[in-house]
């Protein structure tokens, strides 16, 4: 069975290419994970497929904007282009430090957002980030036999519901998180709520560990957005995710301590030794005390340039 | 350099070589190059059947439907072969070219099919019917003392009447996986019966020979020429390659090309383990015993192990004195992948554990480590030149000293710091080959170096060109270089491809004498038979100081008058070379992340012709250390480490030996043998004993485990430290 | 499928599969050879070129993608009189071995330049972040790329060290 390229310029042809598809189609950004891990494709991911549609140079799903209450990430935005935008860099530390530490710079220039989004990669900086910003994602569904297409928001943490074993061609296997996207689903947009970014005092970040001698897996990354105010925090959402450890996504329950280096990183560490890290703690990586340690030590580097001495 | 910079570059030819130009313009043809766009019409793609099953045997391979499809030249099997021998070592019971009904390892070549394209040969490979009868174990899991394939004892002293007390330590030191870029790639030409290879490597003389054996062919008729090398370096796959190739291309009358897969360049190294342990007097720490035993895996067949494995139990001393040595070793086969040499074979696998036991020991008697190793090194010049000048350049630097208290909340980084020394063991050469080298002065004015060696790489040529450079008085970018096949020159040569620098250096001197007084002759005749002198890329009339340059000479001879050979016969006991290193980590304690700062080597090499192909040896050997100790633990495929793994500094401390005086008479050494061994082997060890200080705790594996990496903590109610040693 | 691109400058159309690899259309149709292919999967960066004047693997793009894009190989920021001072600077910093790493190396290094004239070591080194050199480290590299911009000490001066 011969397969077609699509590679639409504007959004239109594509939703046109989804409605009248078959099931038996795979939507692409910039390839970057298909490619990788699937050297032929279409062969592998793609067995028993007849077309591909090419996203990642439409016009009309690149754009990075403020709207009313929130500001967007288009779909196929790049994510060397997240890394320059002003606004992400001003307002959204966190993004763009997982943007910093995505992958190479080669593939940053071609990712897009909603392919690294729909890989699921348990150590994508990018996707704990904007889980900490409790990011909502917006997907096209197609039309159907009788019914319009249609578009919908859910939170991203709801856009995976279970995870997903990708087999690769020599036999090995890849965890990654599963979404909800259907064959001729298409990713539009990632939001994040205005509140979450403008508020006084806001700060946030990413941190991951990485192992020496590998450009793409993170152990563990961990993610924070909080405010601090009048030298006390308010809040903190912390995401943690990555081969080693299931997704976390919690509210620290430190709101009211004194944002100071001797106070906060000791009850920091008192949370982190007793959270029960055994239950998302994932086969082959370190122990769930050894977690919480990494954990501790990614949040308090994180936190340190925001605390007093 | 010999010559003032500014007036060569009034010559007209550039400062850079050929090879480097080709290579940063992206002109640099290497193997893979001629099979993606280079080759001719007509030339076959050749698959290798490879076992699926480590440990199978299997009595029939059908050709019949493979060879039926289209577009399918030949499929060979083991009946075919001419003459199925061994690929290599000493012992019988070897890898056959061709398994003939058994295979002890996933991967094992049973077959080859030669096609039109890759896509043809692949879907020939799903045609072969092969009755493969897995086995529960590998025939060399069956019987575990089929394992051990030999024993090796090295001993030096008496045994001590008095008793000591001892560190010891298990270690494990892996196979490493280590992969160059290119894949391993190459192709034969089949012309008028001859076989005529393209790869990275010129064939030596032995494996002209044993090809020729297996093939069946007159030695004659095997050729190769040489690309630029971005891949493998000879050895084993080398082996593979040339063999697969003339067997396809002989038996499918057609000219062929083979390019290994990504899993089938997967090749790891001999992977060592085994128990050291140091005996020293209770009372003063003095060293006194080392023993032990290591044993070598040699993956599925055993090769050169036991040579590498002796390597290794003669170098376990390291610099330091015993009065009693006693190592036992023995080579072990395993159901994997046979194992191949990779830099610093055999010292590196044992250099780190002894160094570390050293610290240990220091560490007991409150000794800093350099004071302890100073009070046992052995006397020999090299070894306190290097010692001291790693003295020398390490006493400026202190490490502040770390608060190990400090609960974890509050705990900061940790630095560590380790010292390393090693010392290479040059024995008198055994059947020495002769080497030969020629050098001619072409009418471009630039000359031409023709070595009996192959493979050689940039900085070998460039530091050979700086020999010639100062026999001749001319620019070391004037020369180039080539290695050539044996062949072309007067006698035969059989050793491998290893390239000799230490013995290479020599005969080019000899050579590029011999063509000096070629040179000063002619240009005296020129000169009206006064005495001439050579200077700056010319030749000087000395009463009246007028000059010819090179390039004008050459115009004026026949081209053989300016042509010198030397065969270099006979040979001293080379020199070993001594080297140390200092690195410096800094370690995270609660991230357990490990930050390599730097690592600085300190190296007696003799004296020192081309520095950068020493800085070279330090930076490479640096890579390779920090991917045999970090290679990943959540990903273990890419073996290479990235710019920002680090070190961010790598240095040279070189010993100074004084530069001019080898122009008019060879030098007493020239350079040192085993260089990347040694610096490999002290860069590793001093690693390896700056994570020890650092975290305070040593360790017995590589690369770094898990629970070794990352920090344990101790379950204490309230406030938790770390407790590390004092 | 036609393709219309620019490829070193020259407008290009071609007839090629949507799913062939713009490496192996380089190397194979258009026989550009400096291109190299190493891993095939993203990692060794010996394939970098530009598209669209940015960094990236040319082993994880389909032709199929190009149409429209202004891709560069090292073909084209290779000068013809004379190398560019990225090149030089190479050269004289003996980075180069067995080269297979370079031509990639270049097309980032010269990318890096052209957007940040004085890059200090540390974003050099994350700027090659995407490419391995199997033969000797990075560090004469990071030489080589700082060199660029810093004013040479002296005449022949090729290595000048900053500690950051």
């Amino acid at each position: 069975m011969s397969t077609t390229f699509y590679n639409p310029k504007y959004l239109t042809e594509a939703f046109d290419v989804l409605d009248r598809h078959s099931d038996s189609i795979v939507v692409c950004g910039g390839l970057t994970h298909l490619l990788r891990f699937y050297p032929h494709f279409p062969e592998g991911p793609a067995d028993g497929v007849d077309g591909v549609l090419h996203v990642g140079d439409l016009a009309g799903l690149a754009e990075c904007k403020e709207e009313v209450g929130k500001f967007s990430l288009g779909a196929t935005c790049r994510i060397s282009a997240l890394n320059t935008d002003d606004y992400l860099i001003r307002n959204a530390n966190a993004i763009w430090e997982a943007t910093q530490q995505t992958s190479t710079p080669q593939i940053r220039n071609r990712r897009t957002l909603a392919g690294e989004l729909a890989w699921g990669s348990y150590h994508s900086p990018l996707t704990a980030a904007l889980l900490a910003y409790d990011a909502e994602i917006r997907i096209r569904q197609p039309a159907q036999k009788d019914v319009m297409a249609r578009e919908e928001s859910c939170d991203l943490l709801h856009f995976y519901d279970e995870q997903l074993e990708r087999e690769l061609p020599h036999g090995e296997k890849l965890i990654c998180r599963k979404s909800r996207l259907g064959p001729r689903d298409l990713i539009m947009k990632v939001s994040i709520p205005e509140k979450n970014i403008k508020q006084p005092g806001s700060f946030s970040f990413c941190k991951s560990l990485t192992p020496k001698i590998s450009t793409e897996n993170p152990g563990v990354v961990v993610s924070v957005r909080g405010v601090i105010s009048s030298g006390t925090l308010t809040c903190a959402k912390f995401v943690a995710s990555g081969p080693w450890m299931w997704t976390l996504r919690e509210e620290i329950p430190l709101e009211g301590t004194k944002a100071k280096a001797s106070v906060l990183f000791e009850k920091l560490y008192q949370y982190c030794d007793r959270y029960p890290f055994e239950h998302f703690r994932r086969e082959g990586g370190p122990s769930a005390a050894q977690l919480s340690l990494i954990i501790f030590g990614l949040l308090k580097e994180g936190l340190t340039p925001y605390v007093s001495n | 350099m010999t010559t003032n910079e500014s007036i060569y570059t009034r010559r007209f030819f550039s400062v850079f070589s050929q090879e480097e130009k080709d290579k940063v313009r992206g002109h640099a043809l290497f193997p893979s190059d001629h099979l993606s766009a280079l080759l001719p019409a007509g030339v076959a793609r050749v698959l290798v059947v490879r076992s699926p099953y480590a440990g199978a045997e299997f009595n029939k391979i059908d050709v019949t439907e493979a060879l039926a499809l289209k577009g399918v030249f030949k499929v060979v099997t083991a009946k075919d072969v001419p003459n199925n021998i061994q690929f290599g070592g000493k012992r019988k019971g070897g890898q056959l070219i061709l398994a003939e009904n058994t295979v002890r390892f996933k991967g094992e070549p049973v077959g080859l099919i030669v096609a039109e394209n890759l896509e043809t040969a692949r879907q020939a490979l799903k045609l072969l019917k092969i009755d493969w009868k897995p086995l529960e174990k590998s025939p060399i899991e069956k019987d575990p003392d089929e394992r051990i394939e030999a024993t090796l004892h090295y001993h030096e002293g008496k045994k001590l009447s008095s008793s000591l007390d001892y560190a010891e330590t298990e270690f494990l030191f892996p196979s490493l996986h280590a992969r160059y870029l290119e894949p391993e790639s190459g192709w034969v030409q089949l012309q008028n019966n001859s076989l005529e290879f393209r790869m990275g490597s010129l064939l030596s003389e032995s494996q002209r020979v044993w090809l020729s054996q297996v093939l069946n062919i007159p030695l004659a008729r095997i050729t190769a020429t040489e690309s630029y090398l971005g891949g493998q370096f000879g050895g084993r796959q080398q082996r593979e390659m040339i063999v697969f190739l003339g067997l396809a291309s002989c038996l499918s009358g057609k000219s062929c090309s083979l390019q290994f897969e990504y899993e089938e360049q997967d090749i790891g190294s001999y992977g060592y383990r085994g128990k050291l342990r140091i005996g020293y007097d209770s009372d003063s720490g003095k060293l006194r015993e080392l023993s032990g035993e290591v044993e070598i895996d040699s993956g599925s067949y055993e090769g050169n192990a036991a040579a590498f494995l002796q390597t290794a139990l003669e170098h376990a001393r390291s610099v330091y004195r015993f009065d009693y040595i006693d190592l036992e070793g023995q080579v072990a086969t395993s159901a994997t992948f046979p194992r191949r040499a990779l830099k610093g074979e055999g010292i590196t696998s044992v250099t780190w554990v002894v160094e570390q036991l050293i610290d240990q020991i220091a560490e007991r008697f409150d000794i800093s480590p350099l004071e302890f190793r100073q009070a046992h090194l052995r006397d020999e010049s090299s070894i306190r030149k290097v010692f001291e000048e790693a003295e020398r350049i390490e006493r400026p630097f202190r490490l502040i000293t770390a608060d190990r208290n400090r609960p974890l909340w509050d705990a900061k980084t940790i630095e560590g710091r380790g010292f390393a020394f090693q010392s290479f063991q040059a024995t008198r050469e055994k059947g020495f080959e002769e080497s030969e080298v020629s050098i001619e002065l072409l009418q471009a004015g630039s000359f031409l170096i023709r070595c009996s060696n192959l493979t050689l790489d940039l900085h070998v040529k460039n530091a050979l060109a700086e020999v010639a450079a100062s026999v001749l008085k001319t620019h070391a970018k004037a020369f180039q270089v080539e290695g050539k096949m044996r062949l072309e020159f007067e006698s035969p040569r059989k050793r491998e491809t290893y390239p000799e620098f230490y013995y290479l250096a020599q005969t080019v001197w000899h050579a590029a004498d011999l063509l000096r007084q070629k040179i000063k002759e002619a240009g005296s005749a020129l000169f009206r038979g006064n005495e001439v002198d050579l200077e700056e890329g010319a030749v000087v009339d000395r009463e009246t100081k007028k000059r010819m340059g090179f390039r004008e000479l050459a115009f004026t001879q026949a081209r053989q008058d300016f042509q010198a050979s030397y065969i270099l016969k006979k040979i001293e006991k080379p020199l070993g070379c001594v080297a140390g290193a200092i690195s410096r980590v800094v370690v995270n304690p609660l991230t357990g992340e490990l930050r390599v700062e730097s690592v600085k080597v300190v190296v007696d090499a003799g004296p020192v012709i081309h520095r950068t192909g020493l800085e070279v040896e330090a930076e490479s050997a640096a890579a390779w250390a920090m991917a045999a100790l970090f290679c990943s633990t959540v990903e273990r495929d890419q073996p290479i480490p990235t710019p920002v793994d680090g070190p961010e500094e790598v240095s040279l401390f070189a010993i100074d030996y004084p530069m001019q005086s080898y122009a008019d008479q060879p030098a007493e050494i020239f350079g040192s043998r085993g260089l990347p061994d040694v610096i490999m082997s002290v860069v590793l060890a001093s690693l390896v004993n700056a994570i020890q200080d650092a975290k305070g705790m040593g360790f017995k594996e590589i690369p770094m485990s898990s629970t070794f990496m990352f920090p344990e903590k101790k379950s204490t109610p309230k406030v938790h430290t770390l407790n590390f040693r004092r | 499928m036609l393709v219309e691109w620019t490829l070193n400058s020259t407008p290009m159309r071609s007839e090629v599969s949507p799913f062939k690899k713009l490496l192996d259309y380089l190397r194979t149709d258009l026989k550009l050879l400096g291109t190299n292919a190493g891993c095939s999967e993203g990692k060794c960066g010996s394939c970098t070129v530009w598209v669209d004047n940015q960094p990236a693997n040319s082993c994880l793009m389909l032709m199929g993608q190009v149409e429209g894009k202004e891709i560069t190989t090292i073909e084209g920021i290779n000068q013809k009189e004379q190398f560019t001072p990225l090149q030089e600077n190479i050269l004289r910093c003996s980075a180069v071995e067995c080269g297979f790493c370079i031509p990639g190396i270049l097309m980032t290094g010269t990318a890096l330049l052209e957007q940040n004239a004085n890059p200090n070591r540390l974003e050099i080194r994350e700027s090659l972040k995407g490419h391995l050199c199997a033969c000797m480290g990075y560090q004469k590299i990071v030489d080589a790329i700082q060199g660029v911009a810093l004013t040479p000490v002296s005449s022949g001066e090729a290595r000048v060290k900053v500690k950051t």
